[in-house]
């Protein structure tokens, strides 16, 4: 990238991409680190953008070093430039936004356009797109499913509305007034890296940038006053396999089934913790 | 112009990191390539480990192994209708340092063996097939082309550890009597139950482990069924031949429903919750069925050399993964720093193996597989064996014990058996397992 070259964003997100649930508790152990399909696709569609409007790539990542991973993919794909902003990996939204703003906001050139996935799959809210449109001073195009780059700086994108309804955008970007546009995982797929591209990128420099120092956040307008436990989806049950109608059907009504016999107990609540704790480690819930 | 390494090992499973482990680790650039998205995510395994070998490669592996239960309790279980037979062995000396097998997720175990050959210093590139060989004129391998963009990539040796259906293996060359006969089909459930149902069910504590290795109970199709302990999950499945599987006209999941509705197994998985159903073919068929391992430039480890023991009371295959792919290595730095890795450079791969468990465990039992998966020793032993236990245990007052030797006679008339069948059985048996 030159000195004051304007470039196309991808800004990605290094999440647990799979990760074990406990059925109990709901803690989750991740897995598998790496970025969302979201992100994967907001980077191709900054690839693409970059090839038509002749734009160097700049891959951006806000977390510690194992973020750096997301990176590496970018670079594998194409990415010429690497930025790893220096944070907390949980810091809130809002702080996330403002960290990737300052940091693209600085980078010589500026940016024309940022894509980002439009939600992580840790249950983000999908909101650091809007929140970086607004640090930025960007026009948002939020919850994309296709973009079609035209004249540089100037594309048109396809939004998803309720009831499979599209709207058609069309979007100027400049460095100095860019846009920020979310995508979601829907149109187009991350291209296939070339094997030297994989082994190059292995070494690819990344140029880390720390966080902004932590200053206390404004008063927002909207916040959030609570939030309720995390509840999985209900789970499709496999069908009971009895041969008799009325036996599966009582299987799945409980009827007949060996159950203990509910109590009701009056304790006390440290009494009455324990009396859980007790039932649970008996039933193997806990160890 | 392609990239170049010394090796390239293709599969990052036991025998493929072990095999680069062991090249880098003696200077050698080493390229592992993986097609899943990470190590083990393509992997599908109901057993114990049996890690021994591992003492040399990560010395005190088990103590960051990811290890599901160390196995303490070891049962084999002769299975006919509504009867089970069990010889069981605990042992709780296998339940501390330095262990003897363990169960595992292989999602798990993979990655962490494979972490140890990138801490070595072999590259790890996944997402990557390799879809072919490069090759000379003369046939000679000299890299692999993968499903990339630029994809090819030259080396020295190619390691060959591409599971059990080696597409690199047969383009060798190296496959010369292929048969869907040296295959068994696995077919596994893993049930979500609480640890201390586990437990208590199978009479564990802590983290110790069971494993039931079972004869019978498969339908009349040649095979065997299994069932293992995790943390808080069981698997609970059926191999069965291939060749029996398509003459039986069952589906393999109407087998496993009834080898759980069995009075042995069904208080085992009660209330299970079924998180994962997988299937793999599984080779087999021992020595008969194994390839030739070396070519000029390529060596084949693991599943792709069909190093898999299947011998009934054994059942083993990720030490012989290991244990090959190390081996495989050890050739490849020798023939690479002696500057001829022709086949004849690559020689000392068979004569490691042999010399070793790896070969000689085949060569010992290498009539089990075919005694083990004959008709006899899958239906009519397991009813000889269980109506034989029924009238030794039935008490017939007023009628006297008529003693073994008639009962057996009885049971052998009623099972089928004939005497010289038992006899010649038995001497293959003793010739295998004596």
């Amino acid at each position: 990238m030159t000195e004051a070259s304007p470039f196309v964003a991808a800004a990605l997100k290094h999440v647990a991409v799979r990760a074990r649930v406990d059925p109990l508790t709901g803690e989750e152990s991740p897995e598998t680190w790496g970025a969302s399909d979201a992100d994967l696709a907001a980077l191709e569609w900054a690839l693409r953008l970059g090839e038509r409007w002749s734009m160097p790539v700049l891959a951006i990542t806000v977390g510690p070093s194992p973020a750096e991973t997301v990176l590496g993919t970018a670079a594998a794909a194409g990415a010429s430039h690497l930025v790893r902003v220096e944070m907390a990996g949980d810091a809130p939204s809002r702080s996330v936004a403002t960290a990737l703003a300052a940091a693209l906001a600085a980078y010589p050139g500026g940016p024309v356009v940022v894509c980002c996935g439009d939600a992580s799959p840790d249950r983000g809210s999908g909101s650091v797109p809007a929140f970086l449109a607004h640090e930025l001073g960007a026009t948002g195009a939020l919850g994309l499913v296709g973009i079609e780059p035209g004249e540089r700086g100037v594309l048109a994108a396809t939004r998803r509305l309720d009831r499979g309804r599209r709207e058609r955008l069309r979007v100027t970007a400049l460095a100095g007034a860019p846009a920020v546009l979310s995508v979601e995982a829907a149109g187009v797929r991350l291209r296939r890296a070339a094997l030297p591209a994989v082994l190059a990128a292995r070494d690819a420099p990344v140029e880390v940038i720390p966080g902004p120092a932590s200053r206390s956040e404004p008063e927002a307008r909207v916040r959030t006053v609570r939030r309720g436990p995390y509840r999985p989806r209900a789970k499709v049950l496999p069908a009971p396999a009895a041969a008799d109608p009325r036996a599966r059907i009582r299987a799945l009504a409980g009827g007949r089934a060996e159950r203990r016999t509910p109590q009701a107990l009056a304790l006390d609540p440290e009494q009455a913790a324990d009396h859980l704790l007790a039932y649970l480690r008996e039933t193997g819930y806990l160890s | 112009m392609a990239e170049r390494f010394d090796v390239v090992v293709v599969g990052a499973g036991p025998a493929g990191s072990a095999a680069a482990l062991v090249a880098a680790r003696s200077g050698l650039s080493v390229l592992l390539l993986e097609r899943g998205p990470f190590p083990g995510a393509k992997n599908m395994f109901g057993g114990v480990v049996y890690c021994r070998i591992l003492d040399t490669l990560v010395p005190n592996w088990w103590t960051e192994a990811p290890v599901q239960r160390w196995v303490t309790r070891r049962q084999t279980m002769v299975l006919a209708d509504g009867q089970a037979l069990t010889v069981d062995f605990r042992n709780q000396n296998w339940g501390s340092e330095p262990y003897n097998g363990a169960t595992a997720y292989r999602a798990e175990f993979d990655a962490w063996l494979a972490s140890k050959a990138e801490e070595a210093g072999a590259t790890l590139v996944c997402s990557t097939t390799a879809t072919g060989l490069l090759t000379s004129e003369s046939g000679r391998v000299h890299g692999v082309r993968t499903d990339r963009p630029d994809g090819e990539v030259e080396a020295s040796v190619v390691i060959a550890c591409d599971g059990v259906n080696s597409f690199l293996a047969k383009e060798a060359g190296l496959y010369p009597n292929w048969s869907a006969d040296h295959y068994t089909v696995g077919v596994k459930e893993v049930l979500a139950l609480p640890s201390a149902a586990i437990e208590e069910r199978c009479g564990l504590g802590g983290d110790e482990g069971m494993d039931i290795e079972i004869l019978g109970g498969t339908g009349g199709v040649p095979g065997g069924g299994f069932f293992y302990t995790n943390r808080d999950t069981v698997a609970v499945g059926v191999v069965l031949s291939v060749a029996g599987l398509r003459d039986s006209g069952r589906r393999p999941e109407e087998i496993i429903a009834d080898l759980k509705a069995h009075p042995a197994i069904a208080p085992l998985v009660r209330g299970g919750e079924l998180v994962e159903f997988t299937a793999h073919t599984i080779p087999e068929a021992g020595l008969a069925g194994m390839p030739r391992t070396v070519g000029d430039g390529i060596l084949v480890a693991g599943d792709a050399a069909h190093l898999c023991l299947a011998a009934g009371i054994w059942l083993e295959g990720v030490n012989f993964a290991i244990g090959s792919g190390a081996f495989a290595a050890e050739t490849a730095v020798e023939a690479i720093r002696a500057g001829d890795t022709s086949a004849r450079g690559l020689a000392g791969y068979r004569r490691r193996m042999a010399n070793s468990f790896v070969l000689a465990d085949h060569k010992k039992l290498r009539h089990a597989p075919h005694l083990i998966l004959g008709e006899r020793a899958q239906t009519r032993y397991p009813r000889l064996i269980c109506q034989l236990a029924e009238q030794v245990f039935t008490i017939t007052n007023p009628d006297p014990k008529l003693g073994v030797r008639r009962w057996a006679r009885r049971a052998m008339r009623d099972s089928g058996v004939r005497l010289h069948e038992l006899a010649k059985d038995a001497w293959t048996g003793w010739r295998s397992f004596g």
